[in-house]
């Protein structure tokens, strides 16, 4: 079965933090999209982030303080 | 007051920083942007040397008559190739909470773009369709599709 794959990027307007959320995506597959995220916006990871790599089901959250 | 000084800023990527100035309601052509840093200027049209002894400069800039109000000097980013992103010339005039001060409405309002902007490139570079924007308990989210199917 096909599962769509979506990435939402949320942004606090006051503070400018973005927040990476990943559903639909397989072990990973999700830690290598938020990393994408946290590359270009030069930001790092700052918690979970092995439970993002292992962790499945696949719908995670990961803040990118800028 | 004409002084100069720099903030460090987040913003990383110059197409996305100027899409940003658009975004928070400066017109397109009123933004320079220049290859080489070129000079600031104050109220007086004279070009400053606070932070640099050979003058202040930058590449992306809005003269001071565009800026929207009685602005004193021209604002500018410049970029630094340590840290990989723009420092914020700002005058000490400018700095104020009601003009251009790290923290006031604009220079939020123009962190907030840059990260929004800046969320589409990232996902289009990484071939994302973008589905929609919305503002959800005041914050804005922006939603992707990952073209690539699991199955």
């Amino acid at each position: 079965m096909a599962t769509t794959k979506i990435v939402t990027l949320t942004i606090d307007p006051e503070t400018a933090e973005v927040e990476v959320e990943t559903a639909g995506y397989q072990g990973k597959g999700c830690a290598a999209v938020v990393e994408a995220f946290v590359k270009d916006f030069g930001g790092r990871v700052t918690e979970d982030r092995r439970k993002l790599e292992y962790n499945t089901p696949v719908t995670n959250q990961l803040c990118v303080k800028r | 007051m004409s002084k100069y000084s720099k903030t460090t800023t987040v913003f990383n990527d110059e197409e996305c920083l100027v899409n940003a100035l658009v975004d928070i309601g400066y017109d397109r052509s009123k933004i320079e942007v220049h290859k080489q840093a070129v000079p600031l200027v104050d109220y007086m049209g004279r070009q400053t040397h606070y932070t640099d002894a050979k003058g202040d400069k930058a590449n992306v800039i809005i003269r001071s008559r565009n800026i929207g109000y009685g602005s004193a000097n021209d604002l500018g980013f410049q970029w630094n190739e340590a840290t990989k992103t723009y420092d914020a010339f700002i005058s000490e005039y400018d700095r104020g909470t009601h003009h251009w001060g790290p923290q006031s409405t604009r220079f939020k309002a123009l962190k907030a773009a840059h990260a929004e902007q800046r969320g589409i490139k990232t996902a289009k570079k990484n071939g994302f369709r973008f589905l929609g924007r919305q503002v959800v308990n005041g914050k804005v989210q922006l939603k992707f599709v990952d073209p690539r199917v699991v199955r």
